[in-house]
């Protein structure tokens, strides 16, 4: 596979990138006037990194194979994987006649498959990069098969079934040789476990995926009834207050997990909010169907967890703390919130941090 | 207006109402209080549920030998009982029976039912004098509103409403001492009692094996309403019949600790049938009416039939975020909450009520407390599976979902489609468009502040690291 790593990969994370969704350096300000010609800068920043990176992936026309696809690895020209490829189940390390190519020791290695749900990748990049980061502190190599989208979660709640049921099908086909599928996401992973047999009833993918299902863990849940860890050697010196998110306590009955996970972190003061096991008012289309109701909710949220004290608020679902992180916005609240993964990632100083200059758009 | 389009607009501006807010969350803490004390007077509150469940579902999927032996059992008594197959039959009933015993006042006790088939407004129509004898159900109808809850009508008032309703009905000195204001209604409803010649109940719960009728209150209002006047009638679901008397010594209690954390409610009384040749008291006709309206529709769904296990204690509503939010009147439906929104489409018709389903997180807080254990969250699923196969949607809808599949149906497409919306999002907040109305993301926008928009996916970062090594 293609993204089978040789080494453990160091990912560039700042210090004081703490936001779950990982705002980077070059996200454009929000703002008229010269925040905007600066976020244009930044944006022709990037696209001309982006074609410097293409200019240089050309020169492979030129270069022999091993030279430009880089030692030891598999990789197909980049060009090539422009284009649509056939599916490809990941591969299962511990098996002994998985590809050469993967360096022995990673085979000695559990292996964990990364499942990243849709807006995880296309808005919350850092949840994922935190994620893998943990799992390989802990020493498991970190799979993420590319031929992953969706689990189909936003057709299947508002009724589409039959839009969701070739989704559902195709994370069957991707994930079947996954020894365990790790998502950092509450709710997706509950679509898979919980509502997948129902969804593909009747079809023949239905036996697979009432067995993939028990093999798909939400994050924290992996952590410490799979991996057995509730000490990650994680470094995190704030006040956090922890957001029950509905479907990892009411469909996966994860209360104790996160909480556990956290109060293992050196220098957190884990304070709880009042109501802390109500929902936010997120819900998928929920949201923009019924945003005065939304609104409501994540208003109660919200000031909630501004009651508790704390400067964080973190959860085990990125959709819970986006729309919670919206509403903070809007109340000019001090308090931000952080993927758990994003604390458990943390290992550095918070010195340099300040609650207002931490969080650049 | 439609349902859909009166809804939106209700819990919009019931959402904004920070003062209905604070008077809903208090009044639902002293509950939460009391119930999780209720549940530790059980040895085993899981296990309580889990029975009641069983009863539920004995009674359900053997419906029609325990409605006939129940009628049996009543019409051994001397008591009647009438099958009404829509809600237009019950009412015709009951309005002819008033005119044939020329009833002029009737007392009623709280029942979800009349409410249901709209029976009070009906009465009214014909000129009967209708009092509500449920001091919360007295109170919204002295204001003219349907019932705000399922057990407690009145809810969303406090005592100052209160006392200033019954100084503009009554002329009482306006004082807010909960005991006047309850004297103040006691002695309005004396007088109703001793005057009316039919008292109308619900029922909590229908006895087969002994041809009961269940009927529980906290204040004592049913036990006059159905022994004083000399015409009791019952009107009820069929879904209330449970098999035996015996198993009311499990569901009085689960249903007085949902309902309001009570350990049995004040007044259990079961009658069932008129005064017999020794009996000195009681009503001299009983009536009893079993409604269908719609439930048989329920019971044929093998999957959503256990929504008829419901026992109306109104604990989802409780527990549910979003009553807790635009409370009982937006809903405009006689169940509210999320018993009302799996209910309610069945009831009056998948296409008028869908959006109901539609409003919901999927929390499954209602789910959770459920005493009867029905899986509420689920069947809005379910409820919205089949408003999309039977039920018109907006076509812009469908098409948008097509083109999502289309979309994530492969990996290429999805990054594609992810890094052209990203572009879009992350320009159109640089120019400083969020929540304008060029704002892509307005519906998001609106109330909350966009989420920052990465330059990267998690998939491109991911290449990355992978490709330096």
């Amino acid at each position: 596979m293609k993204t089978s790593a040789k080494t453990p990969v160091k990912i560039p994370t700042k210090s004081n990138d703490y936001s779950f969704s990982g705002q980077s350096v070059e996200a454009p300000a929000l703002m008229w006037g010269k925040g905007a010609f600066a976020a244009l800068r930044k944006e022709f920043q990037f696209l001309l990194g982006a074609l410097l990176w293409r200019l240089k992936d050309s020169r492979s026309l030129i270069l022999p194979y091993s030279k430009r696809t880089g030692e030891g690895s598999h990789r197909p020209r980049k060009v090539l994987q422009r284009f649509p490829q056939p599916l490809q189940p990941c591969r299962d390390h511990s098996n002994k006649n998985a590809a050469s190519s993967s360096p022995s020791y990673t085979r000695l290695m559990p292996t964990v498959t990364m499942f990243i749900p849709c807006f995880v990748d296309q808005l919350c990049p850092q949840v994922g990069l935190d994620m893998a980061r943990v799992l390989r502190r802990i020493g498991y190599h970190v799979d993420f098969p590319e031929q992953q989208t969706c689990c189909g979660q936003p057709a299947f709640n508002t009724g589409y079934w039959k839009d969701a049921r070739p989704l559902a099908e195709r994370f069957v086909r991707v994930f079947r040789e996954a020894q365990s599928v790790v998502c950092p996401s509450g709710s997706c992973t509950t679509v898979v476990r919980n509502f997948y047999p129902e969804l593909l009833a009747a079809t023949p993918y239905h036996d697979e995926s009432r067995r993939l299902g028990q093999r798909v863990y939400e994050f924290s849940e992996f952590l410490v009834k799979v991996a057995r860890v509730t000490d990650l050697g994680a470094n995190f010196p704030h006040r956090v207050t922890y957001h029950d998110a509905c479907h990892a306590l009411r469909e996966l009955r994860l209360k104790q997990e996160p909480r556990a996970l956290l109060r293992h972190v050196r220098g957190i003061e884990l304070v709880e909010m009042p109501y802390s096991e109500e929902c936010c008012g997120f819900g998928g289309t929920f949201a923009t169907k019924f945003h005065m109701i939304s609104a409501a909710m994540g208003d109660t949220k919200a000031g909630n967890a501004e009651k508790s004290g704390a400067e964080f608020v973190s959860s085990t679902d990125p959709s819970c703390l986006m729309q919670i992180e919206g509403i903070l916005r809007r109340r000019n609240s001090n308090v931000r919130t952080i993927h758990i993964a994003g604390i458990l990632a943390h290992t550095g100083e918070a010195a340099e941090f300040t609650l207002n200059a931490g969080l650049k758009r | 207006m439609t349902a859909a389009q009166d809804f939106l607009r209700n819990a919009a501006t019931k959402s904004a109402d920070l003062v209905h807010r604070q008077i809903i969350r208090r009044g639902i803490d002293h509950y939460d209080a009391a119930v999780r004390g209720g549940r530790l007077r059980f040895l085993n509150w899981q296990a309580a549920r889990e029975k009641c469940q069983d009863i539920k579902r004995e009674a359900m999927n053997h419906l029609d030998r325990y409605l006939e032996e129940f009628e049996r059992r009543v019409k051994e008594r001397g008591g009647r009982v009438f099958w009404a197959e829509t809600g237009e039959e019950a009412r015709r009933y009951i309005l002819e029976l008033a005119e044939a015993r020329g009833v002029r006042t009737i007392v009623k006790s709280k029942s979800m039912v009349a409410e249901e088939i709209h029976l009070t407004s009906a009465l009214k129509k014909q000129g009967i004098q209708v009092f509500e004898t449920d001091l919360g159900e007295f109170i919204v109808q002295l204001r003219d509103e349907a019932p705000y809850h399922i057990v407690t009508p009145a809810m969303h008032l406090t005592r100052q409403d209160i006392a200033a309703l019954f100084k503009d009905k009554f002329g009482s000195m306006g004082t807010d001492d909960p005991k006047v204001l309850v004297a103040t209604a006691r002695e309005a409803l004396r007088h109703a009692f001793f005057t009316a010649e039919m008292g109308i109940t619900g029922a909590n719960f229908l006895v087969a094996d002994s041809g009961m009728v269940s009927v529980t209150t906290n204040e004592g209002n049913a036990d006059l309403g159905l022994s004083l006047p000399k015409i009791h009638v019952v009107i009820t679901g069929i879904e209330k019949i449970i098999p035996s008397v015996e198993d009311l010594a499990i569901l009085w209690p689960v249903l007085a600790t949902a309902g309001t954390g009570q350990p049995i409610t004040c007044y259990n009384t079961l009658v069932g049938g008129p005064r017999a040749a020794n009996e000195s008291q009681g009503p001299e006709e009983f009536h009893v009416i079993l409604l269908d309206n719609g439930r048989t529709d329920l019971l044929a769904d093998p999957q959503q039939r256990e929504v008829l296990h419901c026992i109306r204690c109104g604990a989802c509503l409780n527990a549910c975020p979003i009553y807790r939010n635009i409370g009982g009147h937006a809903y405009a439906t006689t169940y509210q909450g999320p018993i009302g929104s799996v209910l309610t489409p069945h009831l009056h018709g998948l296409n008028e009520f869908q959006h109901l389903s539609q409003a919901s997180t999927l929390c499954g807080a209602c789910t959770d407390v459920c005493p009867v254990k029905i899986d509420l969250h689920h069947h809005l699923l379910h409820n919205r599976r089949n408003a999309v196969e039977r039920a018109n949607r907006l076509w812009p809808e469908r098409i948008a979902f097509k083109a999502w599949r289309w979309t994530v149906t492969s990996a290429w497409r999805f990054r594609f489609v992810g890094w052209i919306a990203r572009r879009v999002l992350r320009w159109s907040y640089a120019l400083g468009l969020e929540s304008t109305p060029l704002d892509p993301l307005r519906a998001w926008t609106m109330d909350r502040a966009a989420p920052p928009i990465p330059a990267t996916s998690f998939r491109a970062q991911w290449r990355k690291q992978s490709g330096a090594n």
